[in-house]
């Protein structure tokens, strides 16, 4: 009987086994190429002493320096950001990592409000594969499929990656159990130069109205920080494309005002900030590179210090060796090739 | 015994990998981030721009080189995370954004910026929706203070406001 019971066992966990290892085998591994695949699952392994949690696309996680904010003002920072993060994507972000921890200020960057549908399967799979498993993952996969893709293949990735076997590497091999990590706290380092020559030209668009789900999430982030005394922040950070039209200003302007919500536009500011367009981007002013970004990061521990007096951790001794190897890894990437 | 239990193991195992291959390809990537025009009828939508006619998913690098440099630059913009760059011309009162396809550029859209150029047909920015379907017919689409019009591979939209065109833009459908 027993012997039975014990074939019957195997019967079932072999195959799942087996199944497991094809799938850590063949999912890809996006540390070396196309990294942005790789940050969302990052966090994870982050220490949970987050004063200040900030959500969005490649605005943040391009933009922004963790170190700088640290090494200035002792704030502790983490940036979720992923490739085209959707605005619905960045709410279950934000209720994934309050199963974590509690930030005292979650920064949003609003560019996401413009775009009212998933683009691609591509970029749905950089920000969802990642999320550990949870209701708000399905629930935020359930919000971001395309039409050709399915539920099943985002909980078993295995359906959607089988393929792969006659593409594999030997990166695939090296981090089939850990993947390196890609990002300083989810800061992903630009260090060339492409400056700014021609300022790109707007043309009007037909309806500058955020879409009726788009600020159906900005309500439920704005709900949620509110509900867990958070400090909520919107803020667009400081390009020159995509042109931010000033009715999409306006209308992230009056949504602050009428919530009472702090919200940076660092377009207008980039000036007193000293972004320098011609030597602070990496693509021509769509993105910072880490000097714009240290830049930046210096303005937004300003503010954030000013408007909500985060305590500087940088004499405290429960985060001083944490960030220590934080910074040491950020300068050692710096100052690398 | 125990032979067969492993044999049913392995079957099982292949079984639910069998089962699991579909047509997906092996990573996904941004290749639909735009759609690319497929092969149709030519479209009966051009425009002319300093007697160059262009056409929607035309050989950019051919209609820039006639064109000769963009009086108002040129600008590339990169994708979140891919590789592969939108490219903008600035031309007098026209813009033309540039796609790759088949690692060739092509004509992804033509914008039409101010009331200085017209269509082959005759609107400009500025005219009434009347003159529009006067000139295009009823055969359009409305949708988000847009009218569309298409043809073979070309979308070509009005976008309106308070019964004016705004701007006109041909791209690939």
């Amino acid at each position: 009987m027993k012997k039975k019971i014990c074939t019957g066992v195997a019967v079932i966990i072999i195959p799942i086994v087996c199944l497991y290892l094809l799938q850590c085998l063949l999912v890809p591994k996006y540390a070396s190429d196309i990294k942005e695949g790789a940050m969302i699952k990052e966090y994870y392994n982050s220490e949970k002493n987050h004063d200040v949690l900030i959500l969005g696309d490649c605005e943040v996680y391009e933009n922004i320096s963790p170190v700088t904010m640290w090494e200035n003002y002792g704030i502790s920072g983490y940036i979720r950001g992923s490739a085209e993060q959707l605005i619905w994507q960045s709410y279950y972000l934000l209720e994934d990592t309050l199963k974590y921890e509690k930030p005292q200020v979650v920064i949003v960057n609003v560019l996401a409000m413009t775009e009212s549908e998933a683009k691609s399967e591509a970029y749905n799979r950089m920000t969802l594969d990642g999320m550990r498993f949870s209701k708000y993952k399905i629930a935020s996969i359930r919000e971001s499929m395309t039409e050709d893709e399915n539920m099943a293949s985002y909980i078993f990735p295995l359906l959607r990656y089988h393929s792969r076997w006659s593409k594999l590497s030997s990166e695939d091999f090296r981090y089939m159990w850990k993947t390196p990590s890609v990002t300083t706290n989810g800061y992903l380092m630009q260090k060339g130069v492409r400056p700014v020559t021609t300022i790109p030209k707007a043309a009007p668009l037909a309806n500058y109205t955020f879409s009726d789900k788009n600020m159906e999430y900005l309500d439920k982030i704005y709900s949620l920080c509110k509900d867990n005394g958070i400090n909520l922040v919107l803020m667009k950070a400081p390009s020159v494309y995509p042109h931010w039209y000033d009715e999409w200003d306006k209308q992230v302007s009056d949504y602050a005002n009428e919530h009472g919500i702090l919200y940076l536009n660092t377009i207008n500011e980039a000036g007193n900030i000293g972004i320098d367009y011609t030597t602070d981007t990496f693509d021509y002013g769509q993105h910072l590179n880490v000097e714009g970004a240290e830049k930046l990061s210096l303005y937004l521990g300003e503010q954030l210090v000013k408007n909500f007096g985060l305590t500087d951790h940088r004499q405290d001794e429960s985060y001083k060796n944490v960030w220590q190897s934080i910074v040491d890894k950020y300068y050692e990437e710096k100052q690398g090739d | 015994m125990r032979k067969k239990s492993l044999m049913l193991a392995a079957v099982l195992a292949a079984g639910v990998m069998m089962a699991a291959c579909g047509g997906a390809t092996t990573l996904p990537d941004n290749s639909q981030d735009k759609p690319v025009a497929s092969q149709q009828t030519e479209s009966k939508y051009s425009f002319e721009l300093k007697g160059v006619e262009l056409k929607t998913d035309g050989d950019l690098t051919e209609y820039t080189s006639k064109l000769g440099e963009p009086s108002g630059g040129y600008y590339e913009a990169k994708s979140c995370a891919f590789e592969g760059m939108d490219k903008f011309y600035y031309y007098d009162s026209v813009t033309l954004q540039g796609y790759q396809k088949d690692g060739k550029d092509k004509l992804y859209s033509i914008t039409l910026m101010d009331d200085a150029v017209k269509t082959k047909e005759g609107v400009r920015i500025g005219d009434k929706k009347d003159k529009v379907v006067s000139a295009y017919g009823s055969d359009y689409t409305e949708a988000d203070g847009q009218l569309q019009y298409e043809s073979g591979n070309t979308k070509l939209s009005f976008v309106m406001k308070d019964d004016e065109v705004q701007s006109i833009i041909y791209s690939v459908k």
